[in-house]
């Protein structure tokens, strides 16, 4: 049975994107609990170290880096900032007290989930898709009736081409307002 | 196109912190007396250098500090004592409105040695009557840990006038026994410690071998006058009086008059007490409970 892309790629995507958000919850709440909130600060500086890493794969791909795998240098990126968001998040806690840091935040949310599209889906839907209009245009359906039978999918595909768009001026909006919150913070040091 | 929009967004955010960096950048509510410095972070911030005790200083004069206290009870006076302290040591902002929980980081080694040993100069005596009859400083019981850690209380401390008027502190315990006396507790009891007392129940009865029983299976109410050997399996009712009838005996509401080591065969062939047995070591007991404070104990 072909499942429909929402089922089959979506889901999973949500999946990870919510295993961040649980991760920080669930590190946030060990905090507490063991009465060390303070250490929570120090996972910002981690976290952002380890984004700003993360970005050799940026400058592997625009050929400023020469040597290694871009293959090994993607996974890193993906690993490296999901791992680092989850330590930012931490880093936010549920505090809704300046608009400039949580404006990073949601820059960040956002960036996320635009990367997660970009690693789990859109590739392999994009595929998928192709393949499903293949088949049906083999069993002779025309080319009108196999995409009003795909149409679903097709949406769901061009969302995702949308999401993909906007990952890069997303992740320098990000950077720009994470500096911001650094210098204000060095600024108004207690 | 793309980039003209991400650098009118950055623009834009920028400019929205200079004029409102209480919306943009306030990590936290200001205390309601701060509230009126919502926008000018510089009135207490000094670039790179944090909160200096010059910015405090300049609205909170020194010599004034502590005298309008947040509770208005009590002046708090201590702080003259702290002048080389960073005051950000103890008082943080941007933690809400309420100015108590702005106060955070106190610790007691701050303080001058002076100002260390002036308690009162910040804590109120405390209301019970134990404390007012105390003659040493609060220090000798208590430390800056704690109110409750640690305290070490030796009754030596108690004013010479008080240290016998035991009820001052302690509560005088309601059982039946202690509402009879009228003697003073050190009779029975020393100020180490109230268990064991000096009372001697082997005076009346032999607490030994199965006998090394909880109070209450012998004395089942409050009044420990009164007892009853037919609470335990080994001596029903029945059986005891049967015994007792061979040897022409009738009355068994005193079986420690005759048993007082808690031995069967004790008191056996004992002419006097046969019948109606005398009450002389139940009265015993009711004599002790009676008299005043100059008697003799046997277990001295």
């Amino acid at each position: 049975m072909k499942l429909p892309i929402l089922v089959k790629y979506v889901l999973p995507f949500l999946q990870w994107y919510a295993l961040m958000i649980l991760f920080a919850l669930g590190i946030d709440y060990a905090l507490h609990y063991f009465n060390i909130v303070s250490v929570g600060r120090y996972f910002g500086i981690v976290g952002t170290l380890l984004i700003i890493l993360s970005f050799l794969y940026s400058l592997r791909k625009r050929k400023m880096i020469e040597t290694g795998s871009p293959k090994n240098y993607l996974t890193a990126h993906e690993y490296m900032a999901w791992i680092g968001s989850i330590f930012v998040l931490v880093h936010a806690g549920i505090h809704f007290n300046a608009l400039l840091p949580w404006l990073a935040i949601l820059m960040l949310l956002i960036n996320v989930a635009s990367g997660l599209v970009g690693k789990f889906l859109l590739q392999k839907s994009a595929e998928s898709l192709k393949e499903r209009k293949q088949e049906m245009l083999l069993t002779g359906i025309t080319k009108e009736d196999a995409e009003k039978k795909l149409f679903f999918d097709s949406v769901t595909v061009d969302t995702m081409r949308k999401w993909r768009v906007v990952h890069l001026p997303i992740a320098f909006l990000l950077g720009i307002l994470s500096l911001l919150h650094i210098i204000t913070i060095i600024l108004f040091v207690k | 196109m793309k980039n003209f929009v991400l650098f009118l967004i950055v623009a834009i955010i920028i400019g929205l912190m200079i004029p409102f960096p209480h919306v943009m950048l306030n990590p936290g509510e200001l205390s309601k007396a701060h509230q009126k410095m919502n926008n000018k972070c510089m009135d207490c911030h000094q670039p790179f250098k944090g909160i200096t005790n010059e910015k405090c200083i300049a609205c909170h004069k020194l010599p004034e500090i502590g005298i309008d206290t947040i509770a208005g009870e009590k002046q708090i006076l201590f702080h003259e004592q702290l002048a080389n302290e960073k005051c950000t040591a103890c008082h943080s902002e941007h933690k809400g409105l309420i100015p108590e929980t702005t106060l955070s980081g106190f610790k007691h080694e701050l303080l001058t040695e002076t100002s260390l040993n002036q308690c009162s100069s910040c804590h109120r005596q405390p209301a019970g009557d134990l404390h007012k009859t105390l003659s040493t400083a609060c220090n000798n019981c208590h430390n800056t840990k704690g109110w409750k850690l640690n305290v070490v209380f030796n009754h030596d401390m108690i004013q010479e006038a008080d240290k016998n008027n035991c009820s001052a502190c302690h509560q005088k315990p309601k059982d039946s026994y202690h509402t009879l006396l009228k003697g003073n507790c050190s009779q029975c009891h020393t100020n180490t410690k109230w268990v064991p007392s000096t009372f001697n129940h082997s005076n009346y009865f032999s607490l030994n071998g199965d006998h090394n029983a909880a109070c209450n299976t012998c004395h089942t109410s409050n009044n420990f006058t009164i007892y009853t050997c037919f609470s335990c399996h080994e001596h029903t009712e029945s059986n005891i009086l049967a015994e007792h009838r061979e040897e022409g005996i009738t009355n068994i509401s005193n079986c420690a008059s005759c048993h007082k080591s808690g031995s069967e065969h004790e008191g056996e062939g004992n002419e006097n007490n046969r019948n109606n047995l005398n009450q002389q070591d139940l009265n015993g007991v009711k004599n002790y409970i009676q008299k005043d404070g100059k008697r003799e104990h046997d277990d001295d």
